[in-house]
């Protein structure tokens, strides 16, 4: 079981406490089944099984639309699926593995950028002259 | 060719030192197998019958000298002398040891190649037309779309655990070389009625255990919004595609058990949300970067070859053989006093689409001597040498026959596409490359192949079809009978603009029955044809099965 949080491009571990929260099941689809957030400050993602990618989508889609508040991957994300969360706007971590943060921040930090825009970081073509 | 900037070099430098730490992880037992497998999965690497297989990314088929020497290198060095290409217009090799990829990896980084996104469930290796860049039949050169498709693939976050694998092909000719209507997205320029170029989109055709063909979902697609709308087909198929059955996982079905119009509606509704955000926000490319990517792929500035026509002519004349492989192998160019030459990797007796390490090597350097550098790999698992003078076609074949590439045989009855199937591969049912070895050895007969003309056999080694025998004129299906191995039939499949799935035509055929069960049709083929304009395909169109089936089934 492993909690953490990302944080000023940090991730670091974290004792999640007992704010409101909303659940969402990963087999809904936000653009035609919109969900009212008002007042929720975090919203928890299903990662089932490390395979079943749904979740990632619905984090792109939460922050399109412009939700500020904490996205929690909840499940079976492993080690090297987190720097892919993070860019998909995933802020928080409550997960079944023991990760080890030291080594997950070293794959954070290997690729210098990425060829395509995201919920978090803009893309490489920026960057060329 | 598209050549790396230091984003680029660093991307895979990247990737490279991640799978080094992945393997170390593993190999120290820090990762379980079940743990490694999906990360050795998204860089190529497949646990075979007998060892590790590395499948080596080559982006829409381009490939240099240089790189070609690399593969050589890591064939000699790292495998048993060869290497094997693929209908993803890959290259495999199959002989490794886990502990010596990462090196591969770091020598594949050297000349700008990688293995990432070959097998897993993300977007694979994007595939075109071999002849891009020189048939006078293309619109432009569609190469700037799939080097624009790779980036925007590459370790794409939301879309690196999709339900299934996502396979992407594009075409810019009249005639289809890249299969665009048998993959997940098919991708065709063309120009509309207001003489502007953009894409007809098709989505879920595929082969595997239920083949379709593409449906198109909307006729024409501005360029400059390609991006944004394969984003919004991702979105709808990665939420909405099925996770509960892996053979029912593709977007094929999904599109299917959705229908036509309500996966469109959702498409366009998913692309409009992405539009509204605007240049800042969407993911489609500013005309800059198009461009910048676009001069990568300028035509080449082509000498003249004055003279080269009446040059070709008079060694035709001369030299019965080379005549055989001009009529089979070499192509009309854009420039009159060029060719596209296409080398056969289907010389009878070998794996369709092996060649060896000193075969590599004797390409690249005639890639250099007379083709501007330029070779590229294709679906059915030859090579393109696409810009070659006409008065340097015959030095070229002799070069190329020295060394067992000069066969004759494009689009033969012995230009067979083959699975690896039992020989390598631990999903097959029976084996295929004998099956394929087996049928060019029958038709292996002085004028026979020519005779009887264009005819495309393709052999998968169980259902899953990697052999693309649906689209195979005659299609051949490996399936396991209690231990036994048969054959099953399928006439009337094609690849091109004008596919079609193959029907089956009866119960399958002992191993010992297939050979002569594939003549027997040629023979029905030969005595009803028109004449010899004629192909087999033709043929099979106009009179339907029941000649065929009758050849087959009732005389038995």
């Amino acid at each position: 079981m492993t909690q953490l949080k990302w944080q000023e491009d940090t991730l670091v571990p974290a004792i999640f406490g007992d704010e409101p929260k909303m659940a969402i099941g990963n087999d809904v689809d936000l653009s035609t089944d919109p969900v009212g957030l008002n007042g929720v400050g975090v919203v928890l993602l299903d990662f089932p099984l490390y395979k079943d990618g749904r979740a990632f989508s619905q984090a792109q889609h939460l922050r399109h639309a412009g939700f500020a508040g904490d996205i929690r991957a909840v499940g079976a994300l492993f080690h090297d699926q987190i720097p892919l969360a993070i860019r998909c706007g995933f802020t928080s971590f409550d997960l079944a593995a023991d990760i080890n943060v030291d080594k997950v921040m070293v794959s954070i930090q290997r690729f210098v950028g990425s060829y395509q825009g995201a919920s978090v970081g803009r893309p490489l073509w920026e960057r060329r002259g | 060719m598209y050549q790396y900037d230091e984003y680029d070099t660093q991307m895979v430098l990247a990737r490279v030192d991640e799978f080094r730490d992945q393997v170390a992880r593993r190999l120290s037992g820090e990762l379980s197998e079940d743990q490694f497998k999906p990360l050795r999965l998204m860089n190529g690497l497949y646990l075979q019958l007998h060892a590790y297989m590395l499948r080596v990314a080559i982006p829409y088929g381009t490939v240099s000298p240089a790189q070609l020497r690399v593969l050589a290198g890591i064939a000699r060095d790292y495998d048993r002398g060869y290497g094997h290409i693929t209908t993803r217009q890959n290259i495999q090799f199959n002989w490794l040891k886990l502990v010596d990829v990462p090196d591969i990896l770091a020598r594949l980084a050297a000349v700008e190649m990688h293995a990432i996104q070959t097998s897993g469930n993300c977007i694979r290796n994007v595939t075109t037309d071999p002849f891009a860049g020189a048939t006078a039949e293309e619109i432009e050169d569609p190469r700037v779309w799939c080097e624009i498709i790779r980036q925007w693939s590459t370790f794409h976050p939301e879309f690196s655990f999709l339900p299934r694998k996502f396979k992407i092909a594009v075409s810019a000719a009249s005639s289809d070389r890249a299969a665009i209507q048998v993959h997940d997205i098919g991708l065709e320029l063309h120009t509309n009625d207001d003489g502007e170029v953009g894409f007809r989109v098709l989505v879920g055709g595929g082969l595997g255990r239920t083949p379709y063909i593409g449906e198109v979902i909307r006729g024409f697609l501005p360029k400059a919004h390609l991006l944004s709308y394969l984003e919004a087909i991702l979105r709808v198929y990665n939420l909405h595609g099925r996770r509960d059955n892996m053979y029912k996982a593709r977007i094929k079905i999904l599109v299917n058990e959705m229908g036509v119009s309500a996966f469109t509606d959702a498409v366009e509704a998913e692309w409009d949300r992405f539009r509204a955000m605007g240049p800042g926000g969407s993911v489609d490319l500013p005309a800059a970067e198009r461009d910048r990517i676009a001069a990568f792929f300028a035509p080449l500035a082509l000498p003249a070859d004055p003279g080269g026509a009446a040059v070709l002519a008079s060694e035709v004349a001369e030299d019965r053989h080379f005549a055989r492989w001009v009529e089979s192998n070499v192509h009309a160019h854009r420039r009159d006093d060029y060719g596209i030459a296409q080398i056969s990797l289907k010389p009878t007796g070998e794996a369709p689409g092996d060649l060896t390490d000193s075969q590599m090597e004797v390409i690249a350097d005639l890639a250099e001597r007379f083709g501007s550098g330029d070779i590229r790999t294709t679906h059915e698992q030859n090579i393109v040498l696409p810009h070659i003078r006409k008065s340097d076609l015959y030095t070229l074949w002799l070069a190329l026959d020295s060394v067992g590439l000069g066969t004759a045989n494009g689009g033969l009855i012995s230009d067979i596409i083959a699975c690896p199937g039992l020989d390598y591969c631990n999903l097959a049912n029976t084996r295929s490359i004998p099956v394929a070895n087996r049928l060019q050895e029958r038709f292996d007969v002085v004028g026979r192949q020519e005779e009887i003309g264009e005819l495309k056999i393709k052999i998968s080694g169980c259902i899953n079809a990697c052999g693309h025998h649906h689209v195979g004129h005659i299609g051949i299906l490996g399936v396991d009978k209690k231990g036994e191995e048969f054959y099953q039939i399928t006439l009337g499949g094609a690849a091109d603009e004008h596919a079609a799935i193959g029907e089956i035509v009866g119960r399958g055929l002992s191993t010992d029955k297939v050979v002569d069960a594939v003549e027997k049709l040629v023979d029905v083929y030969l005595g009803a044809r028109e004449n010899q304009a004629e192909r087999f395909i033709d043929t099979y169109r106009r009179l339907g099965a029941a000649p065929f089936k009758e050849a087959l089934y009732d005389a038995a």
